[in-house]
């Protein structure tokens, strides 16, 4: 629930995260034919400070790690660490997710990788997934419109070009709509999950009027609720007078332990920690298709920042194919050799 | 009946009778065989070939199994190439004008790795470099010393305009050979 406490928690956290010396971390994947993966995780910091508690993304000293220091224009130092491996699946990049010790170590990362041949092409699927942190909250397209959402989507450093470019207005505008609906998505969904936490408390004692089903019936009518006390929640929620609104005075009084219960359950997946990283998949041979953004190296980006997963996993994927130059060639000969026997055929006939 | 008709029956009855008798009949087939082979082998290699690669050109249902396997290869490769030009064309909206992602420092290296990787099919060596330290510090020393050996060849070209022109003329040759 989208109480002060939790705004407040939130605005602690969103503090923590800034003042935080976590370093600018970008992991490339290199994805071989083989289902082979190079992997490259690449971070910079202001400080020379590499906590592996502060990392985003996991690696150990089995890894190549290399450092290096970059003097700016302002003579300020930017100081880079650099890890490489090469793993000889995806399953070996997951058990390295399985043992992560870093600052995302809540969330559950994991890769894919699929190959089948198509005859002509062979055809490469290679993901990152991670899984959605709350169950039972709403799919942000339902709230964004096309537009909105591929701004909600993009590299910040894309959208601050869209801000500061021809258009800035338009797109100012487009960032306050989307503040305004992703407020909404967030307090919807965080009703929908304290309803399920909070039914499923209560479940054989209370009565019919709230199980999940009956709960859901007012779930817009809670969403108000929020907006209407934004600014007292955390008070008026302690001094029960939101939940004696939304569930009546006798069941508020009775059940208050639950419903506290629940709310704790859900400033949870509010205040899990995870810090913001970009992800980078080189494919073998050519694009085909994907969920993320394509520089001009020919190589997908994504930004991986903690809204994407809140309510639906994020999968990062990406398909190429490589032609089967010896299936092409078998082909041709085979196409060849039928034509030319029905010429052979047809020129004979003819004779005759 | 005339005459002529009871002589003709006559005759007709004789020949009836006396019926040729096949005294040697072995050397009659194998000289039969003998023709026959001979008819074949008049048949040419290249015709023999023919036959054996094309013969089921003459036969209905394979030369109707194969038009359908061929006809079938081409519509799968056309509906595949289809959809892999209808999805590239997808990808227009998801390009960006610029890297910012990519570190500044590492976009060069980076940009060298994917583009071998691209040609070659390069992968990352697993820990560890394949040079030593001891032949990377032996191919620099080579590179000094074969620079002041070039130095020291030019500096003798520049001072010799017999050698100069020399050098000239033969430069000219190899690059008239060369185009």
């Amino acid at each position: 629930m989208k109480s002060k406490t939790i705004k407040s928690v939130m605005i602690a956290v969103s503090l923590i995260v800034f003042s935080c010396d976590e370093p600018e971390t970008t992991v490339t994947n290199i994805v071989h034919s083989d289902g082979s993966v190079s992997r490259k995780i690449e971070m910079k910091n202001h400080k020379n400070n590499f906590k592996i508690s502060d990392l985003q993304v996991p690696f150990d000293s089995t890894w190549t790690i290399k450092d290096t220091i970059e003097i700016g224009e302002k003579k300020d130092t930017t100081f880079i660490k650099t890890a490489e491996k090469q793993f000889k699946n995806v399953g070996e990049i997951n058990k390295s997710y399985l043992s992560d010790k870093g600052a995302n170590k809540e969330i559950k990362r994991k890769a894919i990788f699929i190959k089948k041949f198509k005859w002509f092409n062979t055809e490469y699927r290679f993901s990152e997934l991670i899984d959605k942190k709350m169950s039972n909250g709403y799919p942000i397209k339902d709230f964004l419109n096309q537009e909105e959402l591929n701004y909600f989507y993009s590299p910040g450093s894309v959208n601050n070009e869209k801000l500061n470019g021809k258009d800035s207005l338009k797109y100012k505008a487009l960032v306050d709509t989307i503040k305004k609906k992703t407020d909404d998505w967030t307090g919807k969904s965080l009703i929908s999950e304290w309803i399920y936490d909070f039914s499923r408390l209560v479940k054989g004692t209370a009565a019919n009027d709230l199980t999940e089903a009956s709960l859901k019936k007012n779930e817009n009518e809670f969403v108000k609720l929020l907006k209407k006390y934004d600014n007292k929640f955390d008070s008026l929620w302690k001094a029960g007078v939101i939940l004696k609104e939304m569930i009546g005075i006798d069941n508020a009084v009775k059940f208050k332990t639950e419903a506290d219960s629940a709310i704790a359950i859900v400033t949870k997946y509010l205040t899990a920690d995870f810090k913001d990283y970009s992800v980078r998949i080189i494919m073998p041979g050519k694009v085909i298709g994907t969920n993320g953004f394509i520089d001009k190296t020919e190589t997908l980006l994504w930004p991986v920042k903690s809204d994407y997963f809140f309510t639906e996993p994020y999968e990062m994927w990406a398909e190429s194919k490589t032609p089967n130059k010896w299936t092409w060639i078998v082909t041709g000969i085979f196409v060849i050799f039928v034509i030319t026997g029905l010429a052979i055929r047809f020129l004979r006939k003819k004779q005759n | 009946m005339t005459d002529e008709d009871k002589k003709y029956e006559q005759v007709l009855k004789m020949l009836r009778n006396s019926k040729p008798i096949l005294t040697e009949s072995d050397i009659v087939t194998e000289k039969i065989m003998r023709q026959l082979q001979e008819e074949k082998s008049k048949i040419s290699i290249p015709e023999l070939i023919f036959e054996y690669l094309f013969g089921w050109a003459y036969i209905g249902w394979v030369r109707r199994s194969m038009i359908a396997v061929v006809v079938v290869i081409v519509v799968l490769f056309g509906y595949q190439q289809a959809l892999i030009l209808r999805r590239i064309n997808e990808l227009s909206g998801q390009r960006i004008q610029h890297s910012s992602l990519i570190m500044t420092n590492m976009q060069d290296e980076l940009l060298n790795k994917i583009q071998e990787y691209r040609v070659t099919g390069w992968k990352l060596p697993d820990g560890g470099k394949s040079v030593s330290e001891k032949e990377i510090n032996e191919l620099i020393n080579s590179l000094n010393k074969l620079q002041v050996k070039y130095k020291d060849l030019f500096y003798l070209i520049e001072n010799d305009p017999r050698l100069k022109k020399y050098v000239e003329t033969r430069m000219n040759e190899s690059n008239k050979t060369k185009h």
